[in-house]
Formats: structure tokens, C-alpha cells, sequence
């Protein structure tokens, strides 16, 4: 028994070490957590491993209850057979927030220097923040954006539908959505939820069921694949 | 020569058994990753999956170097080290200890196996507690990244770090005064501490220790972050976060919902300073110091931690104290500053 519970032990640390470096290389964590984590994540598992590995010795005898494995079991089952995906927007409808508030990469520029050169730069959460500060139509004359999300109904009715996405500050934990409204008639017999467009354009003043509010008009919309890091950081 | 012989095959076995669990995993994800690439389940599973995940996978690093550093002190520290250096006086001595974190700046979880290895070294319950509930926020690490998050008012970091120190140290005091402080522990806990182990240990026996320590402390954490993982996770994806985001600007309500924020979200010590910026806009500032205050001192995943160690009596305790203990901070920092 003392043998089987050391056994239960190591191979446990093993198996999860495996996954988060094999997460870190194919590029997943991105799924679950920051980029300025990753490094450190996949260090502290190689550490974790190549103890592991160097592992030679015969335990003392712990006693294990078997019933408290299994949401380790769960948890490490379900990490291992089902590929990892995005968050999607049923999380989307449970936080949205203020948008406004929400920091980006860029959070600590303010909104005019962001837009001194060309917005074609800008992403998602960028124009998140401008809408959020500034409702002036003249503002956003001849400036073109191009963003691409998911595609999130924020029940703006038949014609406008939201470009989203979850910006992260440590992990999918703590992501909160940012979505630019986008004008595409009847959206819904052409796209569906989750789906994941580029949009470029620019913003007009429309009426929606929230008053009048900027929208992006677009001059060409693309079906895309899932990108690497589906997250606005 | 027979002994060192069978040593290395042990070795050489004990290497070829754990290189091929580590080959058949990468495989099973090479495949599953193919064959099930178009799967997909309902928005609402998924995201729940995606969430407990998403906190085991970041809990991971911190609990990998919390169990490493455990296990050093475990091995390489002689025994009552840290009671012949600190001061001899409960109060003072539970003062530098809720300082250490300058020493071993590691997040809350890390730092549970972290004073678990400071008890079997001989110091009591309370003084651990004190560690354990000042270190995560009293780092240099913490400590930067509050202070780049809200480098435009410095009050908040100020008010973090004075708010800890003290709150870590007055449930300190309040531990200290029961007569049985091991009554607090576990009996698996107990049984540990207790465990005699061999005073001399030449250099292999010493690394062998350190390997079986180490596992043994991140296994025991990881069992456990599975299962507020997966906590955490249901009420995630089923309590909408906009209820209690929309409370914002009152005094007292801004105050309690961002604490029960705090609990919900469990996220580190290290990096929520970024998060709670995101609600600097909306919510006051005594707000975010409870929130900054409370979090790394409990939460869902850190019950399910603690929970390894000490008794459901004293867990109880510390959540309602600090709840308390971060409200009031949250309030003075609202009429004081």
C-alpha cells in the first residue's frame, strides 16, 4: 500500500505537469491565462517535473482517502480528453460591466494620443474605451477600424450585433467582455453566435433601442478562424 | 556493488515507468486535440469547464513553488531554526513573521505549504496564521504591482499593506489565546508534525527527502485546488457577476459587494491589484482596499486549502474575522482619506 500511495503521488504530478507545459508549447494557456504568466507557468512545471523525474525515493506511508480524488481525477480528465476552448458568450451575457472601465494593454494612454495616428491600429477593447468617453459623430469622421470578435447578441434587435471578446487581467477567471456594435441587417440569417468576424468600417450615429449611439458601419465583414489568442489583451 | 547495482536499476526503472506516463499523456492530447477538434458542447458547460481550469491551471506555478520552498525548509533548515532567530515575544515574534513574505514572496496558496513547513518546524498555529495572512500581500512582489496598478493614488497601496499587517496580527492575537493551539490542526496535520525523522541524513538521503516532500505537499495542495477549482467554477458561470458589479458607488454596499467579490473571484495576491483597477472607475476606493485587504486572505479556493490543515473551527474563524476586520478597513479608508 505504502508503494501504490507514492505511486498515486507521482504519477498525479506528472500527468499535470505534462499537460500545463504541453498547454504552454501548443500554445493553449493563452485560453486560460495572461501572457505575462506564461513563462512562469510553464517554468514552474518543467521545475515540477524534473523533480519528478529525479524522483528516487521510497515514501513514507500517508494515508489516502480515495474519495478525495475524485475531483482531481475530474479535473485532470477533463483538462486531458477535451480540447481547450475560449471563453464564449454565455459568460459574456453574466458580466457585462461598465464598459468604460474596462483597462486594456493601452489602458494607461489616453483616448486622444491613442487616436493620433492611424486608427487602423487600434483593436477591439481600444474602440471600446472611445465609445465609452466620447458619443461626438465628428470625432470619428474618416477614421476606419478594423476589429475582429465573436459575434455576441447584446439585444440590440435584428440589425445590430456585437463584435466581442474577454480581456484578461490574470485569467479567464477574472475576464471581463468589451464588444463594439456593428451594423449588419438581419445578422442573425447570416451568422450565428460565437462565430468569429473581422469588420472593418467606420462609425456613424444610429438609433438603437439605447438611445443614439455609435455604430460601426461596415464595409466588409469576413468570416475568421479562432486566432491564437482570442483574448483582447 | 550488488547494493549500488540495484539502486540504479530501481532508479533506472523508477525514470522508464515516469518518462512513459509523460509520453502517453503528450499522446492522448496530441489526439484528443485532432479527433475532437470540431467537438462541441452547450456555451454554459463549456465556459464552466474552460473557468475551473482556468484557476487550477494558474493556481498551478504558485503551488509548485510554495511546495518547493516548503520542501526546503523542510530538508535543509535544521529544526527550531526559525524559533532561535525570531524574537522570543509572542506579539513581536508574530510582527517579523507577518514581514517574511520579503523573504519568500510567494502568493497565498503557495504560502499554505509554505507554513505548513514553518509548524513542523515547532512554531504554533497562530504564529503561522500570522505568516500566512500578511505574507501574500507584504512582498516586494505584491507590493509593485499594487503600486503600478494604482500608481495614481497611493493611498490604496498604503492602505493595503497598513490594513494587512494589522488584521494578519490582531488574528494572530486573537489564535494565540487559546490554551490548545494544536487543537486547531487536523489529525492527518498532527500526525505529520509529529513524525520523528532520522537527525543525521547524508547528501541522498537529503535530496531524496526534498523529492518525497515536495510531492507530498503538491500533491496534498493539488488535491485540493481540483476540488475549489471546480467550486469556484460552478458559481462562476451561474451567479451573474453584473448583480454585483451594478452595486457600485454606495459606500457600504460598494463595500460588501466587492468583498464578496473578492471570495468569489480567487484570484492571487500577485496580480489582483490589475483586476480591482478595472473597478476603479465605478467603485470607491474603500471598496477596493476590502476587496485588495480580503482576497488574499480568503476565498473559495483558500478554504478548500486550508481545509488540508486546519480544523473547520478555526478556518470559520479567520473568514469572519478578516471579513469583518476588511469591511472596517474599506470604511476608514472611505471617511479617513
Amino acid at each position: 500500500m505504502r508503494f501504490k500511495n507514492a505511486n498515486i503521488e507521482n504519477v498525479a504530478l506528472l500527468i499535470i505537469a505534462t499537460y500545463v507545459l504541453y498547454l504552454g508549447f501548443s500554445g493553449q494557456l493563452n485560453l486560460y491565462i495572461h501572457p505575462r504568466y506564461i513563462v512562469f507557468t510553464v517554468v514552474m512545471a518543467l521545475a515540477c517535473l524534473v523533480i519528478m523525474l529525479s524522483s528516487n525515493s521510497a515514501h513514507r506511508s500517508h494515508k489516502l482517502n480515495h474519495a478525495s480524488l475524485i475531483p482531481l481525477v475530474i479535473v485532470v480528465a477533463v483538462g486531458v480528453f477535451l480540447p481547450a476552448r475560449a471563453l464564449t458568450s454565455a459568460t459574456f451575457s453574466q458580466r457585462s460591466t461598465d464598459a468604460g472601465s474596462i483597462v486594456t494593454t493601452s489602458g494607461s494612454q489616453s483616448l486622444d494620443s491613442l487616436f493620433a495616428g492611424s486608427s487602423r491600429g487600434l483593436k477591439l477593447a481600444d474602440w471600446n474605451r472611445v465609445l465609452a468617453a466620447n458619443d461626438d459623430p465628428s470625432y470619428y469622421a474618416n477614421r476606419t477600424a478594423i476589429i475582429s470578435g465573436f459575434v455576441y447578441d447584446a439585444g440590440y434587435g435584428n440589425d445590430i450585433v456585437f463584435v466581442s471578446r474577454f480581456v484578461l487581467t490574470c485569467c479567464a477567471v477574472d475576464a471581463q467582455p468589451v464588444g463594439v456594435p456593428v451594423e449588419i441587417e438581419s445578422w442573425s440569417n447570416e451568422y450565428e453566435e460565437d462565430e468569429w468576424i473581422e469588420v472593418e468600417g467606420t462609425f456613424r450615429q444610429r438609433q438603437t433601442i439605447n438611445g443614439e449611439k455609435m455604430v460601426l458601419v461596415p464595409e466588409s465583414v469576413v468570416r475568421i478562424e479562432v486566432p491564437e489568442n482570442p483574448y483582447a489583451n | 556493488m550488488f547494493g549500488v547495482g540495484t539502486l540504479v536499476k530501481g532508479y533506472m526503472g523508477r525514470l522508464a515507468a515516469s518518462a512513459s506516463v509523460v509520453l502517453i499523456v503528450v499522446l492522448t492530447l496530441f489526439l484528443t486535440d485532432s479527433l475532437l477538434a470540431g467537438y462541441t458542447l452547450s456555451n454554459k458547460l463549456q465556459d464552466f469547464i474552460t473557468l475551473s481550469l482556468s484557476i487550477f491551471v494558474e493556481a498551478f506555478p504558485f503551488l509548485v513553488l510554495g511546495s518547493i520552498l516548503a520542501a526546503v525548509v523542510n530538508t535543509y533548515v535544521p529544526a527550531h531554526f526559525f524559533e532561535k532567530v525570531l524574537p522570543k515575544k509572542g506579539f513581536l515574534k508574530r510582527a517579523t513573521l507577518s514581514l517574511m513574505g520579503f523573504l519568500f514572496p510567494v502568493c497565498e496558496c503557495g504560502n499554505i505549504p509554505l507554513s505548513r513547513s514553518l509548524m513542523i518546524q515547532g512554531l504554533k498555529p497562530s504564529e503561522a496564521i500570522t505568516f500566512l495572512l500578511a505574507a501574500p500581500v507584504i512582498n516586494p512582489v505584491t507590493i509593485w504591482a499594487t503600486w503600478a496598478a494604482f500608481s495614481y493614488d497611493q493611498s490604496i497601496v498604503i492602505s493595503r499593506v497598513v490594513a494587512t499587517f494589522i488584521i494578519a496580527n490582531f488574528i494572530g492575537f486573537v489564535i494565540s489565546k487559546k490554551k490548545r493551539e494544536r487543537d486547531f490542526l487536523t489529525e492527518e496535520f498532527k500526525a505529520v508534525c509529529d513524525a520523528k525523522e532520522p537527525k543525521e541524513l547524508n547528501k541522498r538521503k537529503k535530496t531524496d527527502k526534498f523529492t518525497s516532500n515536495f510531492s507530498h505537499e503538491a500533491f496534498i495542495m493539488i488535491k485540493m485546488l481540483a476540488f475549489g477549482a471546480i467550486v469556484a467554477g460552478v458559481i462562476q458561470t451561474f451567479v451573474p457577476r453584473d448583480l454585483l458589479v451594478s452595486i457600485g458607488s454606495n459606500v457600504v454596499l460598494s463595500i460588501l459587494a466587492m468583498l464578496a467579490l473578492a471570495f468569489v473571484v480567487s484570484i492571487c495576491a500577485n496580480v489582483d491589484a490589475f483586476f480591482a483597477l478595472s473597478f476603479a472607475n465605478t467603485f470607491t476606493a474603500g471598496s477596493i482596499v476590502s476587496f485588495l485587504v480580503f482576497g488574499p486572505m480568503v476565498d473559495i479556493k483558500l478554504i478548500a486549502l486550508l481545509k488540508t490543515t486546519f480544523k473547520n473551527e478555526l478556518i470559520i474563524t479567520i473568514s469572519v474575522l478578516s471579513l469583518l476586520l476588511s469591511a472596517l478597513a474599506g470604511l476608514v479608508v472611505t471617511y479617513a482619506f
